[in-house]
């Protein structure tokens, strides 16, 4: 019975990490597509993210429910429902950002467009490091660190050219303060996402550390 | 009928002080760690106890058996009597204390009333075992401790599974534990009784005997299987949290080390082995299994650099051990005045 209890957490934790990310993936193609202005595909990309993000939340709360009701993992069980809730809040700001480009749909200047498709690159590639840790994290393989290091350079990254977006955009005169704040507020919510993924990574290394004989 | 198990019912009284004291030691640190249910601790914990009692237990009643012989029932009783209600009360307290070391007072109590000598030889060798339990409870902890990290760096398992996985083990690690102990204590619950045994032998198939002491065995055991249901949750919880904050997977060291211990202690077979190659055996005497869980607990502690022990729970439990056996031999000396002089019944031969 515990055994094919912890088979059916393995399932459903890997489902989990699974849409996580293909939600990263569907960001990266939404806003390509929407830099690229192709809106049909892009409407798509918002409704497959919604779903996503719902699925998300339904695999979380079965997974908590699974883990109390087994009482299993006792000693660890606080730390992985923190981590669950804290990998929920990166799919929450990931799900958030579309629906934003989505309903407000701003004018983005050519000049900006270039990092800013840098910035959902490695979004993507920290949300993929951030899973890898988590990952390595469940399977106990030691290489937790690893991953986690990945994502502090991408976050880094990200900061960086958050930065110098925001410079850009406040230094330009050729738009209005409102313009500016909305577009500000664009860059912000994409590095919000790298910013919940370091959050992650940290609550993992203090699980690492914690989860010794 | 009714006068022997009068006379046996402090016995299984003392039984069930050991069930609702000493189980805690085996399933203690499953239970409290929440890896186990306690209702599944105790159906597995009775169940091995009382095959441990009726099947390895004449071992270690030998050797109790040449501390004080009691030749009377009412004897018996009263050492019986007094062990449990010293261990009894101890047990209030919610600490883990000792029932091998309350027998043995009750018997010195009997042979000081008796005027029977004492066979200081014997007291040598059960003090002794006494010592060397919980050092050997520590040391196979530490071993035991270091083989299993290392095999969890050198394998890694998903934590899902890693917690399956110590949840049997736990689960057969106190199979094992419960059967020493059955195997290691019977002699303390029932072994007074074996000199004045009432019972007869009796003929089963094949013409195997399931004799007296074993009959005898039998009940203590049963006894202790009730005391484990009944009362034994409470002192589960102190275990291993008072003394030191143990994970599952040294939850499982230390039952598997201090089980070991009490096997070592109580097995002939492991005895006439080690002795039929020429290697020294250890004598089997009732050790405590709370010293061998002390012990193993501490061999945790220092394999994880000594930090974080909390002496101070230590002290205490070491003050019941001291405490023990005195009480248990005043109280006996006491009773067995008032078994003979008052209610006139000859406590020995």
């Amino acid at each position: 019975m515990v055994f094919r209890k912890a088979k059916l957490l393995e399932k459903d934790t890997a489902r989990l990490e699974d849409k996580i990310i293909e939600l990263g993936l569907v960001f990266k193609k939404a806003l390509d597509l929407f830099f690229g202005q192709g809106n049909d595909g892009f409407r798509s990309c918002v409704v497959r993210s919604d779903s996503l993000e719902s699925e998300i939340d339904r695999i979380r709360k079965e997974i908590e429910h699974s883990l109390y009701a087994g009482m299993l993992i006792p000693e660890s069980r606080g730390d992985l429902l923190g981590l669950l809730e804290a990998l929920d809040d990166v799919a929450d700001a990931i799900a958030e950002l579309i629906l934003k480009f989505d309903i407000e749909e701003p004018g983005l200047p050519d000049e900006l467009i270039p990092r800013l498709r840098k910035m959902c690159v490695f979004t993507t590639d920290c949300i993929e490091e951030m899973i890898k840790a988590f990952r390595s994290y469940i399977s106990s393989d030691g290489q937790t660190s690893v991953f986690i290091n990945k994502v502090k350079f991408f976050e880094n990254e990200i900061d960086s050219l958050e930065t110098s977006l925001k410079r850009e955009i406040f230094s330009a005169d050729k738009h209005d303060l409102a313009e500016k704040l909305q577009l500000q507020g664009f860059v912000e919510k994409t590095a919000d996402i790298s910013d919940y993924a370091e959050h992650v990574c940290e609550r993992l290394a203090i699980s690492v550390i914690k989860r010794s004989i | 009928m009714s006068t022997i198990l009068f006379f046996l019912s402090s016995g299984l009284f003392l039984g069930w002080s050991l069930g609702a004291n000493d189980a805690a030691n085996v399933f203690g640190t499953a239970v409290g760690s929440k890896m186990l249910r306690f209702r599944t601790a105790a159906i597995v914990c009775s169940i091995f106890i009382v095959i441990g009692a009726v099947f390895g237990g004449s071992g270690a009643n030998h050797t109790l058996g040449k501390l004080g012989a009691i030749d009377t029932l009412p004897g018996a009783f009263t050492v019986a009597l007094s062990a449990a209600i010293s261990v009894f009360m101890m047990t209030r307290t919610s600490l883990p204390v000792s029932t091998s070391q309350a027998i043995v007072g009750g018997i010195i109590g009997w042979n000081l009333f008796s005027s029977n000598p004492t066979s200081l030889v014997i007291i040598r060798k059960i003090v002794l075992t006494w010592v060397i339990c919980p050092v050997l409870s520590c040391l196979f902890s530490i071993i035991i401790f270091f083989i299993i990290k290392e095999i969890l760096e050198r394998t890694p398992i998903n934590i899902y599974r890693r917690d399956s996985y110590t949840r049997a083990a736990l689960l057969l690690a106190g199979a094992f534990g419960s059967f020493s102990l059955g195997a290691n204590n019977i002699a303390n619950v029932m072994g007074v009784f074996t000199t004045a045994a009432p019972f007869k032998d009796i003929l089963l198939f094949n013409g195997y005997a399931f004799s007296s002491v074993q009959q005898l065995f039998l009940l203590g055991g049963i006894a202790i299987s009730v005391g484990v249901f009944t009362y034994s949750k409470r002192v589960m919880e102190t275990v291993g949290s008072r003394i030191f904050k143990l994970s599952p997977i040294a939850a499982f060291v230390v039952v598997l080390a201090s089980s070991l211990v009490l096997f070592v202690f109580a097995s002939s077979s492991l005895k006439s082995f080690l002795e039929s190659i020429n290697l020294p055996s250890l004598p089997l005497v009732p050790v405590s299994s709370s010293q061998a869980v002390v012990g193993a607990v501490i061999g945790i502690g220092l394999a994880k650099g000594g930090k974080n022990i909390r002496f101070g729970s230590l002290g205490k439990i070491g003050l019941g051990w001291i405490f023990t056996p005195v009480i248990s031999a005043v109280l006996c000396y006491v009773l067995l005045f008032f078994m003979q002089n008052v209610f006139m019944t000859r406590v020995y031969g």
